[in-house]
């Protein structure tokens, strides 16, 4: 009962995002050189940006979206941004996304890492067993032309790692719930 | 680098890697009184040396395991949902209970590190951070230490337990929702989110991939904010200990006796749940920073003191981090002359051992022993005997990551 009263008293936190830009998530530091596929790494100088988004296909569910991710060789930190869409900040739940732990009940699959050489037949047998329709997106630098030849990528994020606001923005364009 | 030619039978200090070469192994193996780093060969693996020594199963990746009875073995992994990680487990069950369990590795053997071989050292530290995100930094202070020296002390000292606190905070989490303590789990993720973008503002980067080259950010709030962080978290924590149905689940599992400990060359934070003091704080390459620092101890070794260990971790952490004066620094970048660099440093899990090879300015090789490694061995050890309920509470309880247990080995 305490820890309720004391989240009442704290207020509402989530994010007010997509009905209003929130500016009090701080941006993401680039390299000055930094491209779709590089890392963050500040190498040449920093600049303050977006996560980059491109999104080539969407399908627009009239249902609740259901997302499987799968790790093919990430550094772990993308998949600490991802658990991060259920936090109080982003609760994509109020969005109608959910996360399942089984592709063949998933619409979007959410692929993060480099694909390790024992991981990509797990990655298309996942995606074999998602139900159509279905979309394919990768988030983070790691997720980038080495998944693209292997499946048919539908939205992507860069970042090392993206921030949970921009994959969030890249779920809402995907499924034609937002455009910026 | 000393070495001995000599029968790992016969040393008594806590190993702490076995890398195969040519004609036979290295054994790495360090002193928790001294700090002493040694290097011992031999040319085949003695018999009898995983019972004696069962965490060289770890890093020979000879792991074996048979059922019992009416048991089976199952794998659980690599992409099943419930780990959240490329990761797998093999398990031999009967019934509820679990007979024995192992890591299954490999799923995350990645080449991140394979591209920082044959580079000079500044330009090889941006594939150090990513070993693991998590520890990111423990990686990058140490590489650095041992590449370059150290340098900007304060400031490595505050991004170190930046990162620590965000991970046991983390973990706890995690340990929260595994207990069904949902209001608790979501506020400790509020918290987590909260922390990361405290790092962003302060280092650069969420996970402090950047910190050593962008230097510390000026940002005035710092301080207001982490009091209020502090005081979130404090009576977070606070109402977690005192819920019954949170203790029940984690007292009593996964329980790793003193023995289990020693037997096992398990360090870090389950060995201090368990009365055993090890840490790279009070010995390893940043031991200076540490002074007369404590580590908090506990006896009974399960998931609970686990976790009882990192709410005070936190509680230290934020003392540091309250009393640390930032001042603006640039580390340098000239790296040292060429020759092989070792050293141990602590992780927020437990210890890395990480070996630098410099030929010619440039990196040649890199040996690392991840934290994550240990505990993934220490929870084979301590969940043998309870049931399948008792899985989550006891998996998370250690922090580990696949993506660390995965580094291990020689990288050149």
């Amino acid at each position: 009962m305490m820890w309720l009263a004391k989240g009442l008293k704290r207020g509402i936190i989530t994010t007010k995002f997509p009905k209003e830009e929130d500016k009090s998530i701080p941006k993401s530091l680039y390299d000055k050189d930094c491209e779709f596929f590089c890392f963050n790494s500040c190498m040449n100088g920093c600049e303050e940006r977006d996560d980059e988004i491109e999104v080539r296909r969407k399908i627009p569910f009239n249902k609740s979206v259901h997302i499987f991710v799968l790790d093919v060789g990430s550094c772990s930190s993308c998949n600490r941004e991802i658990s991060l869409l259920n936090s109080p900040q982003y609760d994509m739940h109020r969005l109608g996304f959910f996360f399942t732990p089984v592709p063949r009940h998933a619409d979007i699959l959410l692929v993060i890492g480099e694909p390790t050489e024992r991981m990509i037949p797990v990655l298309k047998e996942a995606y074999e067993q998602m139900p159509e329709p279905k979309l394919v997106m990768t988030a983070g630098a790691c997720a980038g032309e080495e998944i693209e030849k292997i499946l048919s990528v539908d939205a992507r994020v860069s970042g090392c790692p993206p921030q949970p606001i921009a994959m969030l923005k890249v779920l809402l364009m995907l499924t034609g719930r937002w455009n910026p | 680098m000393s070495e001995e030619f000599k029968d790992p039978m016969k040393i008594n200090d806590t190993l702490i890697a076995i890398i195969p070469e040519n004609n036979g192994y290295r054994f790495i193996w360090t002193n928790y009184e001294n700090g002493e780093i040694k290097h011992t060969l031999w040319e085949n693996m003695p018999e009898g040396f995983y019972e004696r020594r069962p965490l060289a199963r770890a890093f020979m990746n000879n792991y074996e395991i048979e059922a019992k009875d009416c048991g089976k073995v199952l794998t659980y992994g690599p992409a099943a949902g419930g780990l959240g990680e490329a990761g797998a487990f093999k398990i031999a069950t009967c019934g509820e209970r679990i007979d024995s369990l192992v890591p299954y590795l490999g799923f995350k053997k990645r080449e991140m590190l394979n591209k920082a071989i044959g580079k000079e050292p500044w330009e090889a530290l941006p594939y150090v951070e990513r070993i693991t995100g998590q520890f990111s930094i423990s990686y990058a202070s140490l590489f650095y230490a041992l590449a370059f020296g150290i340098d900007c002390p304060d400031y490595l000292l505050f991004a170190k337990e930046l990162e620590r606190v965000h991970n046991h905070i983390w973990v706890m989490h995690k340990l929260a929702g595994d207990a069904s303590q949902k209001v608790a789990n979501m506020h400790l993720a509020a918290i987590t989110e909260e922390f990361l973008r405290l790092n962003l503002k302060t280092l650069g980067h969420r996970y402090g991939m950047n910190f050593l080259r962008t230097g510390p950010r000026k940002y005035e709030k710092f301080h207001q904010e982490l009091r209020e962080l502090k005081k979130w978290f404090l009576e977070i924590a606070e109402e977690l200990s005192d819920s019954r149905i949170f203790i029940d689940r984690l007292q009593t599992t996964c329980t790793l006796k003193k023995l289990d400990i020693l037997r096992n060359d398990v360090v870090g934070i389950p060995a201090r749940a368990s009365g055993v003091l090890r840490d790279a704080r009070k010995i390893g390459i940043f031991k200076e920073f540490y002074g007369d620092y404590s580590p908090p101890i506990e006896s009974y070794g399960d998931s609970l003191s686990r976790f009882l260990i990192r709410v005070k971790e936190v509680e230290k952490s934020f003392e540091i981090l309250e009393n640390i004066k930032l001042k603006e620094c640039k580390v340098k970048r000239n790296a040292k002359n060429d020759g092989f660099y070792e050293g141990i440093a602590e992780a927020p899990p437990g210890d890395i051992y990480m070996g630098v090879k410099i030929e010619k300015g440039r990196v040649r090789e890199i040996i690392i022993r991840p934290p994550s490694l240990v505990m993934y061995h220490a929870f084979s050890v301590g969940i043998r005997g309870n049931v399948f309920t008792d899985f989550p509470f006891a998996l998370d309880s250690f922090g580990a990551y696949f993506s660390d247990a995965d580094a291990f080995g020689r990288w050149a």
